[in-house]
């Protein structure tokens, strides 16, 4: 089963749920490393709004058997939006819970607490003694959480319908790793690239003080890349292939592109003139890294499609 | 090159940490060995921490010494500006 890193904090959420009810979540975290972004002329975010999530909902529904339910969606008002979550509340059927999108800037236990809005998404229960409960796996945190909170930060959510729920389809599983899975790069490399030479461009060679603003959201979209460990730890358990080649180099992969950003960031907060082919430099060694496990993840694969077929049953 | 103990090296790795993060008390209350994000240092906070101490002690963190772990407690800041500076114990 998967344990606690931070990937991407909506699929955390439907995989403490999904493990809850004893299903194997990692398939789910196939295709997580190009996820989407959002990019414009003024940076790079992990979240926005015109980025649709309706293609895990299909994956959640096609790998699990679990249907999702919209109750409301970006439309009205704090109090409308809060109105809407409490009529789908009551209304809400018994097996399942409610995942919903949040501004962090109103929640304790966030660093971002009243200094930043963060969008971000948890899980939210009520307990059998009508207390309200949070859930947040990604930054492993739970906890009570009363009205007012909820009703200042909340944004969005969904109901994740747990009724019919079964463990992970494998045929599914292998037909959508198929389809995520390629050798050619992340389109990351090239967005980022493209972005940091235009900006520099602009401030004739030079980090300028805003550039790191702009693409500081590339962090987050980075621990995506934890995925190809997930995935890769799902085949090679089921298949008893080694696997601590892909655990150290998505660790790499994850520290490199830290490095990069805090090098950024170190440039930008200075002033100094940018090193536009050094930084080229090290986004090719990444790339040649993150193809590398693209590569030891197919063979992963490839052993666990092979493994005996009697494997290929579904637990019930 | 400056031969600042360990002890001044943390001094002004609290007060610098309490300026950047705008909050007085961590001066006084941050403990050695606890995370420094965990006291509400955010990644902007932390790399103006960075550039204070390169600019403080006249040292540079190579890039691929540019990660949160290597920046992580005031201990193993403390480290690594002391192995940087050649500073005998």
């Amino acid at each position: 089963m998967r344990q606690g890193d931070q990937t991407q904090c909506m699929l955390d959420c439907f995989a403490y749920l999904l493990e809850r009810k004893g299903c194997d979540s990692r398939p789910l975290y196939s295709g997580v490393w190009e996820s989407g972004y959002d990019i414009d002329e003024t940076g790079i975010y992990y979240f926005s709004r015109r980025l649709d999530p309706k293609g895990w909902y299909e994956r959640v529904q096609r790998l699990y058997n679990v249907s999702i339910v919209y109750w409301s969606i970006y439309k009205g008002g704090k109090e409308e939006r809060f109105d809407k979550f409490l009529a789908a509340l009551n209304e809400a059927p018994g097996d399942g819970a409610f995942v919903l999108s949040v501004d962090l800037f109103y929640f304790p236990h966030s660093q971002q607490y009243r200094s930043k809005h963060v969008p971000h998404l948890v899980i939210f229960e009520v307990l059998p003694d009508g207390s309200w409960h949070l859930t947040d796996p990604y930054f492993s945190w739970a906890g009570p959480v009363d009205s007012r909170t909820l009703r200042d930060g909340l944004v969005n959510g969904i109901w994740f319908d747990t009724g019919s729920i079964h463990d992970v389809d494998t045929a599914a599983a292998a037909e959508l790793f198929r389809r995520d899975i390629h050798l050619t790069p992340n389109p990351l490399i090239a967005d980022i690239e493209r972005f940091v030479y235009q900006a520099v461009g602009q401030s004739g060679g030079q980090a300028s003080s805003t550039l790191f603003d702009s693409i500081q959201q590339t962090g987050v979209i980075a621990k995506r890349f934890e995925g190809y460990h997930i995935v890769c730890r799902y085949f090679a358990e089921s298949s008893g292939e080694p696997m601590q080649t892909v655990a150290s180099e998505t660790a790499a992969l994850l520290k490199g592109w830290e490095s990069l950003l805090l090098t950024v960031a170190r440039s930008s907060m200075l002033n100094r003139t940018f090193d536009l082919p050094a930084f080229s430099a090290k986004l090719g060694t990444l790339n040649e890294l993150e193809l590398a496990i693209r590569r030891r993840l197919l063979h992963s694969f490839a052993a666990w499609e092979a493994r005996p077929q009697r494997a290929h049953s579904l637990r019930s | 090159m400056s031969t600042a103990p360990i002890d001044d090296i943390k001094i002004f790795l609290r007060k610098s940490i309490a300026a950047v993060s705008k909050n007085d008390s961590l001066e006084h209350e941050l403990a050695d060995s606890a995370p420094i994000q965990d006291a509400g240092v955010d990644s902007v906070q932390l790399i103006n921490l960075v550039v204070q101490i390169e600019l403080r002690y006249d040292i540079v963190f190579d890039d691929d010494e540019m990660l949160l772990e290597n920046f992580e407690t005031v201990a193993i800041m403390a480290q690594h500006i002391v192995r940087k500076l050649g500073v005998a114990l």
